[in-house]
């Protein structure tokens, strides 16, 4: 998390391209949000019940996800 | 007071640590930067300077305070699996302030703003929803520094410390260097707070399951207490009436936590829209601490932990720091338990910064003094902070601690009534102040009602008993539950465009001007004797006029 030299960014509205992008935050919301789908003890991992390590693993999936919009709606690069 | 069994070891490590981070409160005044600390930006917001790493300790110790990390695996203590709505509650946050937070902050930073309050004056033009705003931020946000101090009295209590007089020496010597050092006092101490938190965090997840026999019998041991209780709600699984309640907390708690005042100031207190950007990918590293943390509340059943009785009921809080003083050195377990006092410290000081600061700015300069200069908006704030510590404090003195849980549940409904008002504002012009206005009290009134109507059977409560309200109670043959926060806010969404029509399309109320009045006035003419627009709330064309009319008004 260096900090760049792009503080005052061009604020314009969002690209279609940007937009496209964006929808991808979507995906950490359905995997966590849809409780039925995790709400059982089996496969358990190292004896926690997949309800609990299921969550866990959305972690770092939803890390990786905004880090991918996030480069890929960074404007200061292009511009 | 009793001393009989005080942890000495513990009680001198903690001493220890306590004082280290007084310390570094009053030597923070002079870090990073600071020219004089006489105006609000520099007090209340660290010169609006904190890079990405800064940023991530303030915002980490900020929102996963040393209540949550106590509460939370107490609420697996009690009722299980539910209580661990906290990990996708704060998976989830993140990408949504992803969208919102960064253009917050341009908005903010481009005309000054320091509260959330003051970016709804500038948006709305309308005094009395900025009022509204600050006014539900304060009362929101008062009840949860009083809980900060359950936590570093639930630690107390776990050395063998009872009575009151240890809390007012915290949070005297925490006021005074909050005072002093602003903004950047908390920023610095939370750098401590959370290597703190990690090392105990990450020791105990490893140490604690090997002498218990692995996380098979835990999780047995915490089946076999559910199935022996005669509560239905409780399970290591969720039961089937339980899941939308589930969901529904934690969709309404992400909402609710960035609408807080205090995540607004370490929001605002970044330097840059990436900042914010980078900090929404890498705070989520605090919710695989906070998963972790939440499973030390079945790790405490294992153990055979039992809560400390404080005046006839069971303190279900003690238990984690229990878990600590049973299972680690005493050493380390002071170790532990300076972690969880100075991971209340941070956010109490955040909060009572973020309070002040909309008492200086939304209440003080717009009702009691207009033409405040920044000196005297600073020294405003420097003693409201002390006022609502000072607060706090009392009312944990005077109340009983129920008291303020009971308001830290009401502070989380009502503050997502805030949210049309804020974050449909940042997107468009369709809302009105006045149809906001009528939405957020009918969103208010709605969530009190299905609040005060919730009973609670565990703990023998009629009224307040929880966040999940009955959809039995709508009329459907059902035993789902739901959480009332995100009812009360459809109530508001549904209500707030409704007076839009009958009002016209004026910002603000007449006769008054806001104050950035938009170039784009011409445009906004014609379409007020127009009638109102149909509902869009993020047309293609809305973001840029925004921007434009923010820009020129500047």
């Amino acid at each position: 998390m260096a900090d760049d030299p792009s503080r005052h960014e061009p604020s314009g509205p969002p690209g279609p391209r940007e937009t496209r992008w964006t929808w991808l935050l979507l995906v950490p919301l359905a995997g966590t949000l849809i409780a039925p789908i995790y709400n059982t003890r089996d496969p358990e991992l190292f004896g926690v019940p997949f309800f609990y390590w299921y969550q866990m693993v959305w972690i770092p999936v939803s890390v990786l996800l905004t880090v991918l919009v996030y480069r890929a709606t960074r404007r200061g690069r292009r511009r | 007071m009793i001393f009989a069994a005080v942890n000495t070891v513990a009680l001198a490590v903690f001493i220890i640590l306590f004082a280290l981070v007084t310390v570094l409160g009053f030597v923070a005044s002079r870090w990073h930067q600071a020219k004089k600390l006489d105006n609000l930006d520099e007090w209340g917001l660290g010169g609006r300077s904190f890079g990405s790493w800064i940023t991530w300790f303030l915002l980490g110790g900020d929102l996963y305070t040393a209540y949550t990390f106590v509460a939370v695996p107490a609420l697996l203590f009690g009722a299980g699996a539910l209580g661990f709505f906290a990990v996708p509650y704060t998976i989830i946050v993140f990408p949504m302030v992803f969208l919102v937070a960064p253009r917050l902050w341009s908005v903010s930073h481009r005309h000054g703003y320091v509260t959330p309050a003051d970016f709804i004056r500038g948006r709305f033009g309308s005094g009395s929803l900025a009022l509204v705003i600050a006014i539900t931020g304060i009362v929101a946000t008062m009840p949860y520094i009083a809980l900060q101090l359950i936590g570093i009295e639930a630690v107390l209590k776990a050395m063998g410390i009872l009575g009151h007089w240890p809390i007012i020496i915290a949070f005297g010597v925490l006021a005074v260097y909050t005072y002093q050092s602003g903004l950047r006092a908390p920023a610095l101490i939370a750098f401590v707070k959370d290597s703190l938190i990690y090392l105990v965090v990450i020791v105990a997840v490893i140490y604690i399951p090997t002498q218990l026999g692995g996380f098979d019998d835990i999780f047995a041991a915490a089946d076999e207490k559910f199935s022996g209780t005669e509560a239905p709600g409780d399970g290591v699984l969720l039961g089937d009436a339980a899941v939308l309640g589930y969901s529904t907390l934690a969709f309404g708690s992400a909402l609710a936590l960035f609408l807080y005042p205090h995540s607004v100031t370490g929001v605002l207190a970044a330097r840059s829209r990436d900042t914010i950007k980078r900090n929404m990918a890498a705070l989520p590293a605090y919710s695989v601490i906070l998963g972790l943390l939440a499973l030390l509340g079945y790790m405490a059943i294992a153990a055979g932990v039992e809560p400390i009785v404080t005046d006839g009921k069971p303190d279900p809080n003690t238990v984690v720091p229990l878990l600590f003083d049973e299972m680690f050195p005493d050493w380390f377990a002071g170790v532990a338990f300076g972690a969880i006092a100075i991971g209340a410290l941070v956010p109490a000081a955040i909060m009572s910064i973020a309070a002040a600061n909309l008492w200086t700015r939304n209440i003080y300069k717009e009702y009691l003094n207009r033409d405040a200069t920044p000196a005297q908006e600073a020294r405003s704030s420097k003693l409201a902070s002390l006022v609502v510590k000072a607060g706090a404090v009392v009312v944990i003195l005077v109340l009983d601690p129920q008291f303020s849980i009971d308001l830290q549940l009401i502070g989380g409904v009502i503050i997502l009534q805030t949210l049309p008002a804020i974050v449909f504002g940042l997107y468009t012009r369709f809302f009105h102040a006045w149809g906001l206005l009528a939405g957020w009290a009918i969103g208010l009134a709605a969530g009190m009602y299905m609040l005060y109507d919730t009973a609670n059977a565990t703990t023998g409560k009629e009224h307040f008993g929880g966040p999940q309200y009955a959809l039995s109670k709508f009329g459907f043959d059902t035993d789902v539950v739901i959480y009332t926060g995100l009812v009360a806010l459809l109530v508001n969404i549904v209500i707030a465009p409704r007076s839009c029509s009958r009002c016209g399309r004026r910002s603000g109320p007449p006769g008054r001007t806001p104050p950035t009045p938009p170039t784009t006035s011409s445009k906004r003419a014609t379409r007020a004797s127009s009638r109102c627009p149909p509902p869009r709330t993020r047309a293609r064309g809305e973001p840029q006029r925004f921007s434009a009319s923010f820009a020129n008004a500047s």
